[in-house]
């Protein structure tokens, strides 16, 4: 009996592997949308509370921080990548209302953050302004021709 | 005025730098905790509507970020170097990008990165001398 079971572990086993490596990777493109979203919410919200409610953009930010640190875990994502991600996205809400024509240009920014977030992955931890310099680059290249040049 | 552009820096950096040693909370909630009550102390000491309340409170959120940094890449010393060149930069810079998102950051960590290649350079001079010295 057990010598007949004894195949099907090994199969499951192959099969589970298969499934995890499967999984992860889902799990990977699941965990970049969630990170993304995550930070043009941030962004949203933070331009909202500078512009619409007049509120300045610093307290603004800090609020927005403080609120996504209470953040827990989503799926494989530790909570302390999305406290940070939370504060890039803040910072990239922090531009100037007149820089920023709707909230279709919030988004895009916040989706051009989420996405430099994402390529820039875990290089140059424990810098301090390594996620403002994201929100940074990303600002840069959504609004840098209006601005800069 | 020029001062405090070295002065607020430096106070946001080393008081967020020492709270992160005392306390094992997330950094995005310490900094966030540190940056409203200080917002709340300029509200109640300065103008909401000068320039001086802008200044200082940009100045001490942009001190913050340098404050963020880890224990373990960042010594006091190098946070003192980073804070000056951060009131530099500020006082050079902010002008040409303040309306893009992340300027505080770009600027605290170009600080960050001063300060870092600093320490690097004077390793590898002691280095050099000490070679020459055997």
């Amino acid at each position: 009996m057990t010598t007949k079971e004894q195949p099907l572990p090994s199969s499951h086993s192959q099969m589970s592997a298969v499934n995890d490596r499967g999984e992860q990777q889902a799990m990977g493109v699941a965990s970049m949308l969630v990170r993304i979203m995550v930070i043009t919410f941030a962004a949203l919200a933070t331009f909202i509370l500078a512009d619409g409610a007049n509120i300045h953009t610093v307290v603004a930010s800090a609020l927005i921080g403080l609120f996504g640190s209470f953040l827990p875990r989503i799926g494989a994502i530790p909570a302390p990548i999305l406290h940070g991600d939370v504060f890039i996205g803040s910072f990239a809400g922090m531009c100037s209302g007149s820089i920023i024509l709707g909230m279709n240009e919030v988004l895009a920014l916040g989706v051009m953050a989420g996405g430099v977030t994402v390529i820039v992955g875990s290089w140059l931890t424990g810098l301090g302004g390594r996620l403002g310099s994201i929100a940074f680059i990303a600002s840069v290249v959504s609004f840098g021709e209006i601005t800069l040049w | 005025m020029v001062v405090l552009t070295f002065a607020i820096p430096l106070i946001g950096a080393f008081l967020t730098f020492e709270l992160a040693r005392h306390f094992t909370t997330s950094i995005v909630r310490l900094a966030s905790v540190v940056t409203l009550l200080f917002s709340g102390l300029c509200y109640v000491l300065l103008d909401p509507h000068s320039l001086l309340f802008e200044h200082v409170l940009t100045l001490f959120y942009a001190g913050v970020f340098v404050g963020m940094s880890s224990h373990h890449r960042l010594g006091r010393k190098e946070l003192l170097l980073a804070g000056i060149t951060l009131g530099l930069l500020f006082s050079v810079l902010y002008r040409q990008i303040d309306l893009l998102g992340g300027a505080l950051g770009f600027m605290a960590f170009s600080a960050v990165l001063f300060a870092k290649a600093i320490k690097l350079m004077r390793g590898k001079t002691r280095a050099r001398i000490n070679l020459n010295k055997q």
